[in-house]
């Protein structure tokens, strides 16, 4: 398990590396520059703006210093906030970022397995019905829509909670609510997700022999589904919740714009728009050390949960 | 393999054969797409034929770029529709998102592009300027002499009525030659709350924070300004955003009345011209920094000769250096410094575009220099721009920054010497690029002067709190020279970028002022929404062509697809939001300038 | 051919599943459905009184009336054309793009947990290194160097084909255990022909149920590429496209609410023959 672990961590430092790398060039290959603007800056002008951050040097030099700074801690300056560095802007809107994912990781995860369970087992019947409804409806509505929906709905017309905003403190109430819409926002399409892989690793499991066993055996319906077919269903949930929890860290992009929450989406979309270099690969490698974090975690859980599986 | 009766499979092949035999051959067209909406169309299919497309046939591909935005795309849609339409034209549109489009406008790598321009200052010569040859921004390759002597007269003009006829003449010139087709000049559309007081619609859309109260001005009034600053340094920002904070913060000679934007004394007291209107004379008045220091004379002069630094690489230094006596030529000596200095480091490709600007901006002083770099240099290309550049240096004088028409005559005297009678400089002298610099922050911090804990202003405000990708808090400055006039304690900028959650946050009392409102709602909130504020702005959209790709090297052509746009339609039916119909690049309300239209107006039904 | 004549000649488990699916009437039903969609996206256009990118001026955001059914958009142009001709677009990226999504995806999932031990290492670090990267830069670059339509489909197949090999990876990892596979191998059978007769078809369930997931999913992400300039372009639509903008303006419901139904209705028939699929092929189910 050691062994395993730690060859999975060196693979990892290796995977970040090569997508700095990668990532690296396609910022720099694509057409435009931080330094573009509307207005004519002569060419001069640009070169000025390109030798105060080094974008002069040829780029294997530039990607050698920038890799040697990783190295360092050092993420370097920002272009499109002067004066500023990437680390100072990032990291606090990073945990902002995790808190939204984190709350709707749960809910997701929570009501797409209590729809997939349901459904499972209630098969054909009116809960399969109900819950693959609210599945599909779930998945037509993309973030972009159901955002400005739920707003119309809680605030334009029931004026319960505000357009925007984000917790100041997690104590009370009426800073908590704050959270509920964009989190409900977020989770929605990946608790469809989880309701429909759940809903088909459940039936795949409750078909198997043991369980027909234990079902002649007269085990409570309910026990059946919650302590034997669950552990053994629900493996294409868990794989699905390692990119999953990744999405709703690094996928809060729209989200973040819509109800105007200072999240590491927004400075992402906003960098890409700047080309501002610095930013754009700040973001990558935290978002990629997160997904490659996740996806290390869900295969550690497939062998505690599924002893046939060998981690090598 | 899924089975199929033979009835289903007759029918899936029948399908396939109707799909492939489907259009795809094109044929000749022999007639218009229907008849003559009215005698702009009728004239617009005469100029196509003339230009050789007849009924539209062998009109090649051509693209119609945008940046993406649904307002951009819905224009673009409705004017591909007219001119297909019309014309029988088929136009493709493309959206990138905006380094891209940037990117290829500024290469000219593109046909047909959307753009606008808003005034710097409320004058002419802010639009017409712009489609001069040497002018950084035209984007489009046309250039035309005649247009640059007239521009360029005008500017040595004294006399106001003289000098706007001129610069009539030029536009008239252009409208002659359409690079670019005007489609509709602007309105703004923003909302502010009753309580606000002290905000008014004006021609430039900008809004001195001065004399803004909300309520008793202990509530903090939240203004959205549209997007983040990319930086607080006003010889460095850019675009609105960065102005609307600035303009809280700073001041300079001069400050806009918020409703006619006629320059009011601001840390100017008075001021004299003299006779032969190039020379004015500032009078300072008792001013102070947020760090206690006196605003000296020398603080304007620290930040104009800052701002036409090349070094530096501001986008606006242009509307510093073209008034400024010697402001150009020391701008160029000073570049041709920094590009020699860094020639032997520059990769080759680099080299060569930098060496291309050399010939043009070389002063005496370059000679020996470009003398040993013209020996060792080894590109043929190069080399001879570098030639042509030492051939030029020996012919101009040098022009050291103590030339550069500003000076401080004393501590509280700031004297400033023109190129040519600048009629508008008072309103330029309220603009962010004339604002006083204090130079012992900048000096001290770098890069970092303009953030809170460094950042030293001498305006209505100073700033507290700034957190990137949120706001910024500005409190009320007790410093400022005219602290009993303003009565609002705090205000804070939002940077949201989304129209609709501002808008949102307008809608829940969040914000108090939002500069633009989402697409689709104008109708509703012109309405009668006692919030909703609209009026002309000095703002231009317009079509751009790029007049060295074929077939839009034709005037014809470009003159047939101005023709073809109905901008009636357009303004009524597709914008709705009072927008006024444009025929002319300059747009109306400025006064004593009557522009020049491309048609006698039978482009309206 | 009709099933008598199935029974006849013995049933090959493909056709056993066809059988049973043909039973499940609700599949059956939702699969004409989408396929009289399908049909409605070419009809509707082509009878239609309205042209889809002629503007009704002064109609513009007319509320849905006897002479638009649908309503129109702000560019006076018949919502009810629209909607459908966007169909065909939304139609075809969403199962073309499924479509190379699933067989890179499967293949790429199987024969990497199939492999096991350094192999699987590495194609899935290769996994995490295409997930980390900014996915808005590796667009603009093929733009660049490819054109044309085409790249919708390979650019959204492309990008969507990870998650599912890394759930199709670990149903195999369980799988691959088991004891058939050691008796499919002690009889000699060969790598390929384990992966593809015995592994994929045991994961099916999952599988088409992410298929079916993913078609809307990359309807939707179609809207996000026409951000950058890639795809489709004014005066053609897709559902992405006619819901993004409906979403700016929700009071002008019918700009939302048809193109929204329509992409609903979709992928509810769309679930449920998934589901018809999942269940016709659960070998165990009797």
């Amino acid at each position: 398990m050691l062994v395993f672990l730690a060859r999975r961590l060196l693979a990892g430092v290796l995977t970040l590396f090569a997508i700095s790398t990668l990532s690296f060039f396609i910022v720099r290959f694509a057409p435009g520059s931080p330094f573009s603007s509307e207005r004519g800056t002569n060419a001069e002008v640009r070169r000025n703006e390109e030798r105060l951050y080094g974008y002069d040097r040829p780029l294997p030099e530039q990607y050698a210093r920038n890799i040697l700074g990783y190295l360092c801690g050092n993420l370097g300056p920002s272009t499109s906030h002067r004066g500023r560095d990437v680390a100072e802007l990032i990291l606090p809107s990073f945990g902002v970022s995790v808190k939204l994912g984190a709350v709707s990781f749960v809910l997701a995860l929570a009501s797409g397995l209590l729809l997939g369970i349901l459904a499972s087992a209630r098969q054909n019947a009116w809960p399969d019905h109900v819950a693959s409804s609210v599945a599909t409806l779930g998945i037509c509505l993309p973030n972009f829509l159901l955002g400005p929906l739920l707003v119309m709905v809680f605030f334009t017309w029931l004026g319960w909670l505000e357009p925007t905003g984000w917790p100041q403190g997690w104590t009370s109430w009426t800073e908590l609510k704050k959270v509920l819409l964009p989190a409900v926002t977020l989770s929605c399409v990946h608790m469809a997700y989880i309701s429909r892989l759940g809903r088909a690793g459940m039936l795949d499991v409750l078909h198997k022999d043991f369980i027909r066993t234990a079902r002649a055996k007269g085990v409570a319906e309910p026990a059946l589904l919650l302590k034997h077919a669950l552990k053994n269903g629900i493996t294409p949930v868990l794989t699905y919740t390692g990119p999953m929890a990744a999405y709703l860290v690094t996928g809060s992009i729209v989200v973040e714009k819509i109800f105007a929450i200072p999240g590491m989406g927004t400075h992402f979309i906003a960098s890409a728009i700047n080309r501002d270099y610095g930013i754009i690969m700040g973001c990558v490698l935290v978002y990629s050390t997160l997904v490659i974090l996740f996806n290390l975690a869900v295969d550690l859980l497939y062998a505690v949960m599924d002893p046939r599986v060998r981690v090598t | 393999m899924i089975p199929m009766p033979p009835t289903s499979r007759a029918l899936f092949l029948s399908l396939a054969l109707l799909l492939a035999a489907s259009p795809g051959c094109s044929k000749r067209k022999t007639a218009w797409p229907g008849p003559a909406a009215n005698a702009a169309v009728e004239e617009a299919r005469k100029l196509l034929t003339e230009a050789g497309f007849e009924f539209a046939n062998d009109f090649p591909e051509v693209e119609l770029l945008y940046n993406t935005n649904e307002g951009h795309k819905k224009i673009a849609a409705a004017v591909q529709e007219m001119w297909r339409k019309n014309l029988g034209i088929e136009v493709k549109l493309r959206n990138t998102e905006w380094k891209v489009y940037l990117e290829k406008l500024t290469k000219l790598d593109y046909q047909v592009a959307r753009r606008g321009w808003i005034g710097d200052y409320p004058d002419p010569n802010t639009f017409v300027d712009l489609f001069t040859s040497q002018s950084g921004n035209s984007n489009t390759g046309w250039s035309n002499a005649a247009f640059d002597a007239k521009v360029e007269e005008a500017r040595r003009t004294r006399d106001p009525k003289a000098r706007l006829e001129l610069l009539g003449k030029a536009e008239a010139m252009l409208m002659e030659d359409l690079p670019i087709i005007p489609l509709y000049f602007y309105v703004s559309q923003s909302m502010w709350r009753s309580e606000v007081k002290g905000l008014h619609d004006n021609h430039l859309n900008v809004h001195p924070i001065k004399d803004v109260v909300l309520g008793d001005g202990t509530k903090p009034f939240v203004m959205n300004v549209g997007a983040e600053p990319q930086t607080l340094d006003p010889n460095l920002q850019r675009g609105q955003p960065e102005h609307r904070i600035n303009i809280a913060l700073f001041e300079g000679l001069t400050a806009y009345h918020p409703k006619t934007l006629e320059p009011q004394p601001a840390l100017a007291e008075r001021w004299t011209l003299s006779e032969d209107s190039k020379t004015w004379t500032f009078h300072l008045r008792d001013a102070k920094w947020t760090n206690g220091r006196a605003v000296t004379a020398h603080d304007f002069v620290y930040g104009w000769r800052r701002q036409i630094n090349p070094a530096l690489g501001s986008d606006y230094a242009h509307i510093v250096m073209d008034f400024l006596k010697n402001g150009k030529a020391y701008y160029d000596g000073a570049a041709a410094d920094g590009t020699l200095t860094e020639f032997e480091k520059l990769a080759p490709e680099k080299r060569q575009e930098a060496a291309r600007d050399l010939p043009a901006q070389v002063q005496a002083r370059h000679a020996a220099r470009l003398k040993t770099l013209h020996e060792s240099e080894t590109d043929a290309a190069t080399k001879a721009s570098l030639a042509r550049a030492l051939e030029e240096a020996p012919k101009r004088k040098d022009v050291p920054v103590e030339e550069v028409g500003v000076r401080a005559v004393d501590d509280r005297t700031l004297g400033v010497d023109l190129e040519s009678p600048t009629p508008f400089f008072l309103h330029l002298a309220a603009f962010f690029t004339y604002f006083p610099i204090p130079r012992e922050a900048v000096e001290k911090h770098g890069d970092k002067w303009t953030r809170p804990e460094n950042i030293v202003t001498n305006g209505p405000f100073r700033l507290k709190e700034w957190v990137p990708q949120s706001h910024l808090l500005a409190e009320r400055n007790p410093a400022y020279w005219d602290a009993a006039q303003v009565r609002q304690q705090q205000v804070r900028f939002l940077t949201q970028d989304n129209v609709n959650t501002a808008y949102n946050m307008f809608r829940a009392g969040q914000c108090d002022y939002i500069d633009t409102v989402p697409l689709e709602f104008v109708d509703k909130l012109r309405g009668g929404d006692p919030d909703f504020h609209s009026a002309p702005i000095l703002n231009t959209y317009f079509y751009s062509f790029n007049v060295k790709s074929k077939p839009f090297d034709d005037a014809r052509l470009r003159r047939s697809l101005a023709l073809a746009i109905d901008r009636e339609t357009l303004c009524i039916h597709v914008l709705r939001g009072g927008q006024k119909p444009a025929y002319s690049m300059v747009p109306p309300g400025l006064e004593g300038y009557t522009s020049p239209t491309f048609t006698s107006k039978t482009g309206s039904p | 051919m009709t099933t008598f004549d199935l029974a006849a000649e013995g049933r090959s488990p493909g056709q056993m599943a066809l059988l049973r699916f043909r039973k499940n009437r609700r599949a059956w039903a939702c699969l004409i459905a989408l396929a009289t969609m399908a049909g409605l996206t070419i009809l509707i256009p082509w009878i239609s009184a309205h042209d889809y990118r002629s503007a009704n001026y002064p109609s513009v955001n007319i509320a849905p009336d006897g002479r638009f059914w649908m309503g129109t958009d702000g560019n006076a142009r018949d919502l009810m054309v629209r909607v459908f001709r966007g169909g065909r677009i939304s139609f075809a990226v969403g199962f073309l793009a499924t479509l190379i999504s699933l067989s890179v995806g499967v293949t790429y999932g199987a024969v990497s947990a199939f492999a096991g031990g350094k192999t699987d290492l590495l194609l899935m670090r290769i996994v995490d290194i295409l997930y980390g990267l900014p996915t808005m830069f590796v667009v603009i670059i093929i733009m660049t160097f490819v054109k044309g339509f085409v790249v919708v489909f390979l650019v959204l197949g492309l990008l969507s084909w990870l998650t599912i090999s890394r759930i199709v990876r670990g149903q195999i990892l369980s799988l691959k255990e088991r004891e058939f596979v050691e008796a499919a191998r002690a009889l000699g059978t060969g790598s390929t022909a384990i992966i593809f007769r015995h592994l994929i078809p045991n994961i099916l369930g999952p599988v088409i149920v992410y298929a079916t997931l993913t078609v809307p999913s990359v309807m939707l992400q179609e809207s996000f590429l026409s951000f950058l300039g890639l795809g489709i372009s004014e005066p053609e639509t897709s559902w992405g496209g006619l819901i993004s903008e409906g979403a700016g303006a929700l009071f002008l419901w019918w700009r939302v609410t048809f193109p929204g139904a329509c992409m609903a209705l979709t992928l509810f028939c769309l679930n449920a023959v998934g589901d018809g699929l999942r269940d016709a092929f659960d070998t165990q189910q009797r």
